[in-house]
């Protein structure tokens, strides 16, 4: 008996924005594109279904590569969620303060009965005040720092992208010409 | 584009959600843990058998004073009995720290574990086993040998009654995907019979595609036989898929079933990965049958492995290896003589000495490593390779969680100038064994050992190469696989293998991150936690 290998399949399902460069890499990792379908469940989910010849050149190479490049756009896709989420969370932890000492400070003028009780009452709900303003500069900060930090750690994973597309694209060029 | 899904067809798409996934891309071949579902459940189910033991002594301690005194005096005795056992020294201290910690009842779990009462029947029928099948391997003389391979030689002979062989020819596969496509080639070719046993069979695309080959070669008349351990193929070889191998005419069966009781020989699991055809070519390495080992299914990264394929005699050991096991889960002793092929053409008897064992070319020497042997036979065989090294010493291993001579020879080695290296994956598959295995690799750093993680990769790879042998094969750097698990593998030195693995290990080294070059840093919690781990790691 002679052994023949069929195809390998591969399927996978992309976020919308990010299906342009997958249908190119997995392009240069030597998957030709068999079908392509939107989710029907969420919007910005497309399907691919990708097929390849078993036995292809440095297949070894070509998988290593397209895991490392699988792990590079979901750490960019990450990424972008990341920056605004982290912001999100410390300005929401600053407000939180700020909220615990608006109704601490409520709380002290209802039952005051004294001038004092009265004015650290409000002094309560102004320093409150002052921490919600402190939570939206804080959430800025950190939106710009991220943004900053995580664009650099970006810029280079593109370029790391890239050169992945790039190796790949050769071997696979180059199996094609055998 | 369209729509493929009909149910979701009619919903119109600008009032469908966003995806709540952070991923841009997810292979719809990812799967996590839920195969393992089984396993758990009958753990839990012999803890809970466990506890209720454990809750019984409890209340006839509660009514009977002098039965306190007793169990005082049972954990004494059980601590000096363990202390005078030959268990290595870190399952020692394991036990007399468990009997001591469950306290009153302690004595009574550790003889509830003791495989020399539990295993008893199971070791008695590996004795007879052994000793019927003892005359069927005659290889060549050790005495020939290069002397590092000599000393190999002769400890495996002593030990296991493993032979070396020349006479062969031999293929290093550096991934799994090589190692099975040339697999399902010969297999495609084979006449008489093909044995498979592997730790894991799971259904997926590398199941279909041998499965076909098998089913189509059972069909014209080939003895096929596979066996896999069913805590290994646990939830991955589904009773639909074992029914249609049935059916196929191969005969299956599963290396220890699963049980939901507490029994100290469901610790014991068949760990081999042999593949044999018609008693003439062999495979072995760290393979297992499912996608992940081919890299069809995506798990923790991409899926590093190798594998070794032997043609010639010493395919002769990997064939008895798996008679042996065969009569062991059959429970059906059957002659052996009619698989053992014989150098020069001769099939069947006896395997060829004399002109064969002159011939050029390396020695080959397939070994097993399990409880039916006194010694751990894989450790030692480790030991005995990483003490000859003298330039190189280059380990690839999964986990790392050796016992004290093998960390101890290690660091001896480094500090003496042999450049010593370990690689290990950069994605784990089990998160506490990765902390204990990085914290016993780090460790061995301040002796000058190099400990390389491969980036983005899960290395399943199981070898060691130094300047004068490779040893390929199913045996991790852990004490699972030195004491608890059937292992199997090839020792060697042969120029074409240690070359395929030497450019393997120099194709990998480049992929991976020196942890050498860069501070660990360990926080408190990091560090407790591995402390606490660290004594479970004979378990592990």
């Amino acid at each position: 008996m002679e052994y023949a290998f069929g195809d390998d399949k591969l399927a996978v399902a992309v976020k919308e924005n990010g299906s342009e460069l997958i249908g190119r890499a997995y392009g240069a990792f030597g998957w030709r594109t068999e079908r392509v379908y939107r989710d029907g469940r969420y919007s910005d989910v497309v399907h691919f279904d990708f097929a390849r010849p078993h036995s292809v050149p440095c297949k070894d190479r070509l998988q290593l590569l397209q895991v490392r490049f699988e792990v590079g756009v979901n750490y960019l896709g990450k990424a972008v969620r990341r920056v605004p989420l982290r912001a999100a969370l410390t300005g929401a932890l600053v407000a939180l303060i700020g909220v615990a000492l608006v109704v601490y400070g409520a709380f002290v003028v209802a039952l005051s009965t004294t001038a004092v009780f009265l004015s650290a009452g409000a002094g309560l709900i102004g320093l409150g005040v002052l921490f919600g303003a402190l939570a939206a500069f804080t959430a800025v900060k950190v939106h710009e720092a991220d943004k900053r930090k995580y664009g650099m750690i970006a810029a280079v994973l593109r370029q790391n992208l890239e050169q992945i597309i790039s190796e790949a694209a050769q071997i696979t060029e180059a199996g094609n010409e055998h | 584009m369209s729509i493929e899904n009909k149910r979701l067809k009619l919903r119109r798409d600008r009032w469908l959600p966003k995806s709540p996934r952070d991923l841009v891309i997810r292979l719809k071949t990812e799967r996590r843990g839920i195969g393992r579902l089984k396993t758990v459940a009958i753990l839990l189910v012999a803890l809970l058998q466990l506890a209720l033991l454990i809750l019984l002594h409890t209340l006839v301690v509660a009514a009977f004073r002098g039965y306190l005194i007793f169990s005082v005096v049972m954990d004494v005795l059980t601590c000096l009995y363990v202390l005078a056992s030959d268990k290595n020294s870190r399952s020692k201290a394991v036990w007399i720290m468990l009997i001591l910690v469950l306290f009153p009842v302690g004595f009574l779990v550790f003889f509830l574990s003791d495989e020399r009462v539990f295993f008893r029947s199971s070791r008695r029928r590996y004795a007879e086993i052994m000793q019927s099948s003892s005359g069927m391997l005659t290889g060549c003389s050790c005495a020939d040998m290069p002397e590092t391979t000599a000393r190999a030689c002769t400890y495996i002979e002593n030990v296991t009654g493993y032979v070396p062989y020349k006479n062969t020819s031999a293929q290093y596969f550096p991934s799994g995907a090589s190692a099975f496509d040339d697999m399902l080639v010969r297999c495609a070719a084979a006449e008489k019979f093909i044995f498979m046993e592997y730790f894991i069979v799971a259904g997926g695309a590398l199941f279909d595609r041998l499965f076909a080959v098998l089913k189509e070669r059972a069909a014209a008349g080939v003895d096929v036989r596979v066996i896999y351990d069913d805590m290994g193929s646990s939830g991955k070889l589904s009773g639909r898929l074992r029914r249609e191998v049935r059916a196929a005419g191969i005969r299956l069966y599963a290396f220890n079933k699963l049980v939901p009781m507490y029994k100290i020989a469901m610790n014991y699991r068949d760990h081999r990965k042999i593949t044999v055809i018609d008693g003439r070519i062999a495979y072995t390495g760290g393979i297992n049958v499912s996608d992940e080992y081919v890299n069809e299914r995506r798990l923790y990264g991409y899926w590093k492995d190798n594998a070794v394929r032997v043609e010639g005699d010493a395919a002769q050991g990997f064939t008895l290896m798996f008679l042996r096991q065969w009569e062991f889960v059959t429970k059906k002793p059957f002659d052996y003589s009619p698989f053992m092929y014989a150098g020069g053409g001769k099939f069947p008897g006896p395997v060829s000495s004399g002109d064969e064992c002159g011939a050029d070319g390396g020695t080959f020497l397939p070994y097993a490593s399990g409880l039916e042997f006194a010694a751990p036979v894989a450790r030692d065989v480790y030991a005995g390779a990483i003490s000859q090294a003298a330039e190189r010493l280059w380990i690839m291993t999964p986990y790392f969680v050796p016992d004290d001579t093998i960390t101890n020879l290690l660091a001896s080695k480094a500090l003496s100038g042999v450049d010593v290296r370990i690689v290990l994956p950069g994605v784990p598959d089990k998160a506490y064994v990765y902390l204990v295995s990085l914290d016993n690799a780090d460790k061995l750093k301040e002796s000058g050992v190099k400990v390389f993680t491969m980036s983005d990769a899960f290395v399943h790879t199981k070898s060691v190469l130094t300047e004068k042998c490779a040893i390929i094969g199913s045996a991790n750097f852990d004490l699972r696989s030195f004491f608890q698990q059937y292992e199997n593998a090839l020792y060697t030195d042969d120029a074409g293998v240690m070359r395929g693995l030497e450019r393997d290990f120099m194709q990998t080294f480049p992929e991976c991150v020196q942890r050498n070059l860069r501070p660990v840093q360990k926080g408190p919690l990091r560090s407790l936690l591995t402390a606490v781990l660290q004594i479970f790691s004979p378990l592990m």
